[in-house]
């Protein structure tokens, strides 16, 4: 029988998960409902001076990177699945388009933190 | 690649005979807004990297009502994915003990919860302060 290579790829699912859970409402409230609703109000949240220097830290920076990397490919491992069990007809071209999206995405990330220091 | 079991036609529209089942979908649905709000800080990253023009433009996108309802979106997926992720921990989770005794369920679901309150907590501070 061929080995799987599925429990490497579920660690990687249970870690974006995990951190999606524990610091996805936290971070949406912030970036997506506080920086708006205080630009409205003229006070600057998360400017760029500021913002720069802290992600420009490299434990910062490469902790989010590979954040945004887990939670991308939590998304796609379950976008993959639940296809599947709609009833699409997901072959290798699907598996490649879910878990390949995430890994570029995440070395995406990788560059532009790097870019920062 | 391992394979999921073969899709047969008999379970055509499975989703409609439970809410259970749809609760399942709306679950796993909540990942593609999670997706979408981390390619939107990957914007951001990429965005800051640029530079200020750059970096400034994609924080007034935020003021946009689309984007914003967006936003809405993915905050209200995200909780539902953590109640339901938590929910579900000790089931992934080997018996865990602590001086010899084992850790129940309801214990680690309440743990998980208070660590979400810490965290949330600190990271709103660390940018916060950091910001200011």
């Amino acid at each position: 029988m061929k080995r799987s290579h599925e429990p490497p790829l579920w660690l990687l699912f249970g870690a974006g998960g995990l951190l999606a859970a524990l610091l996805g409402p936290a971070l949406i409230l912030l970036t997506g409902v506080v920086v708006p609703v205080a630009a409205e109000r003229g006070v600057e949240v998360l400017g760029y001076e500021a913002t720069r220097e802290l992600l420009a830290r490299p434990l910062v920076g490469v902790l989010l990177a590979l954040s945004l990397g887990v939670v991308l490919w939590h998304a796609a491992h379950r976008i993959y699945h639940t296809l599947r069990d709609l009833g699409m007809r997901a072959g290798q071209g699907v598996w490649w388009a879910c878990y390949g999206s995430a890994a570029i995405g995440t070395l995406v990330a990788i560059g532009a933190v790097i870019a920062l220091w | 690649m391992s394979r999921p079991p073969v899709y047969r036609p008999s379970m055509r529209g499975w989703w409609q005979r439970h809410p259970a089942y749809r609760r399942y979908l709306l679950r796993e649905g909540s990942s593609a807004l999670l997706a979408a709000y981390a390619l939107w800080l990957l914007a951001g990253l990429v965005s800051l990297a640029a530079g200020e023009a750059a970096y400034e433009r994609w924080r007034e996108l935020h003021g946009n009502p689309w984007v914003f309802g967006v936003h809405l979106a993915a905050l209200l997926a995200a909780l539902y994915h953590a109640v339901t992720w938590f929910r579900l921990l000790p089931l992934t989770l080997p018996a865990l003990r602590w001086g010899g005794r084992r850790i129940t369920d309801r214990t680690l679901v309440r743990g998980a919860w208070l660590t979400y309150v810490a965290l949330s907590v600190g990271v709103w501070l660390y940018l916060l302060g950091g910001v200011r």
